[in-house]
């Protein structure tokens, strides 16, 4: 596997509070990464600086290639409410910067859109307004918009938040897809243990003094979390998937 | 009556310039809840204007510098820049610091127009009577307001990308700032010419409730800003006719117009949302 993206003693934060300190870790083409921890912790910190929209205090962050192209689908609590916008129109969105200064998505940009609608499960809600969605529906049309870019790397910033467990199921079905079909890299941020758990290679842990990168079965294990998180938590192997709990005996 | 209006026709043309520049900015300034935006930037603009009032007093004009407009867009676009790069990216909420900026400028003007010796506190008023707007003002209006609604018109997808989610924007490699910026600079602009028109609180009402209305009929964004330009211009022309009719001050009516289809546009939206079916 050839290395995508390389965080050299990258020191990420925002004006003079640093979020996390000495960051070595590397990004290989084709995998699925997980980066998980508290909310805080620095998860969407690693991911912006991944996306190249937030420059490293201290380090290097590294891509290996010139043109990686990324494909991200955002927290939707992030997106307002209010805007009358259609599913369609949402996905579109992601082939403003394709149509130059100021040329409009044409028919064509549209078919595709429509197209990959079709493909998340949503072709009959491409009319309908992005907000009138479920939480499932919206974060499939965001994995849509997300897709139009034709990415390298599909980043998902808390993709199971707020969704139930069939909607989240369906997500990682689609993301799990992609990654089989096309060997897309995939990195995912979630503060949900049990969603990254079955569903990465590798992953990271991420918090401030205990940033933490490897194998999923190597990383998170009884000690580490408990460790990490200062409850006691179990980390089970049921029928080929991982189910980590916080021990029934620990105080809620 | 319909004399009486072509008396005005100056006043009504230059309100209706105005209103279509304010009520495609208004759609921004309310989606993006920023509705003191367009109050805090009217009275830094009156700021500017005070200003120039006080320089001009003490002896220190410098011709066309200290103009009035010169120094009042000058001010305007020090909050453009303030506000455009601070968005976001400060622990005081936008809104609050909006609200810093509008108090502090209104009370910044008073005082300098309290302490020049050739104006009183209403020159900063009256600058901007509705009534008392020129040909060569409505000219100087067109130009501005069709060349601002042309960027907007050019730069649509931009400002409404960075508006809507910045974070995807910047991803694909917008400059979420530049863009913020352009569009703030747009608002600066019509306002500052507006302050100087109609005054601080018609501008306000035309950045606020045309958008409001536009929102609470439109299902569609495009049909967001064509309710918000229709309120605007309606609500304009219910206003001059209203206050030639009953001898009302033409700004204060044109204000209470737009509230009027504001609200009507509330009791429709609620109406349609009770005999909706459910999803």
């Amino acid at each position: 596997m050839s290395h995508l993206i390389s965080f050299e003693g990258a020191t990420l934060g925002y004006g003079r509070r640093v979020v996390l300190e000495g960051l070595d870790f590397k990004i290989e083409d084709g995998e699925v990464l997980g980066f998980v921890g508290p909310n805080g912790g620095g998860k969407t910190t690693i991911l912006r600086a991944i996306l190249d929209v937030l420059q490293p205090l201290k380090g290097s962050v590294t891509r290996h290639r010139p043109s990686l192209r990324f494909g991200y689908v955002p927290q939707r609590s992030r997106l307002d409410g209010r805007w009358p916008l259609r599913t369609v129109d949402v996905v579109l969105m992601g082939l403003y910067r394709e149509t130059g200064l100021v040329r409009r998505p044409s028919r064509a940009h549209r078919d595709e859109a429509l197209s990959l609608l079709e493909y998340v499960a949503l072709g009959p809600q491409a009319e309908r307004d992005f907000m009138t969605l479920s939480g499932g529906q919206q974060q499939r049309a965001l994995l849509a918009r997300a897709l139009i870019t034709r990415p390298d790397i599909l980043v998902l910033d808390e993709p199971s938040t707020g969704l139930d467990v069939a909607g989240t199921a369906q997500l990682l079905r689609i993301v799990g897809d992609l990654h089989r079909d096309r060997g897309l890299t995939v990195l995912l941020s979630s503060h949900d243990l049990n969603t990254v758990a079955n569903h990465v290679e590798r992953v990271a842990l991420v918090l401030s003094g205990a940033f933490q990168i490897g194998r999923t079965e190597d990383v998170l294990t009884s000690e580490r979390l408990s460790e990490l998180y200062g409850v006691p938590i179990d980390v089970e192997r049921i029928e080929g998937r991982v189910a980590i709990v916080v021990s029934s005996g620990a105080a809620t | 009556m319909i004399e009486m209006l072509l008396f005005y026709r100056e006043s009504i043309l230059g309100a209706l310039v105005l209103a279509l520049g304010c009520s495609v900015l208004g759609v921004y300034v309310v989606l993006r809840r920023i509705v003191f935006v367009g109050a805090a930037l009217a009275q830094l603009s009156s700021a500017g204007v005070g200003l120039a009032v006080f320089l001009a007093s003490a002896g220190l004009g410098l011709g066309w510098l200290t103009e009035e407009l010169t120094i009042s867009l000058a001010v305007t676009m020090a909050g453009v820049a303030f506000f455009g790069y601070q968005a976001g990216r400060n622990r005081i909420p936008a809104d609050a610091g909006l609200g810093v900026a509008f108090v502090v400028a209104g009370g910044a003007s008073v005082l300098l127009v309290a302490r020049s010796a050739t104006a009183d506190i209403y020159d900063l008023f009256f600058g901007g009577d509705i009534l008392l707007i020129s040909i060569e003002e409505i000219r100087v209006l067109v130009v501005v307001v069709a060349s601002v609604l042309a960027v907007h018109a050019l730069f649509f997808k931009q400002f409404l990308f960075v508006s809507y989610d910045p974070d995807m924007a910047a991803t694909l490699g917008y400059r979420v700032v530049a863009w913020d910026l352009l569009l703030y600079m747009t608002f600066g602009i019509v306002i500052t010419l507006a302050m100087q028109s109609v005054g601080v609180l018609l501008v306000f009402s035309y950045l606020v409730l045309p958008g409001v209305t536009g929102l609470l009929l439109g299902r569609r964004l495009r049909a967001v800003f064509a309710g918000s330009m229709v309120t605007a211009t309606a609500g304009t022309l219910l206003g001059f006719v209203a206050s030639v009719l009953f001898d009302l001050p033409s700004g204060a009516s044109i204000i209470v117009a737009m509230g009027v289809l504001a609200g009507a546009a509330w009791a429709f939206d609620v109406a349609r949302r009770r005999t909706a079916p459910a999803a």
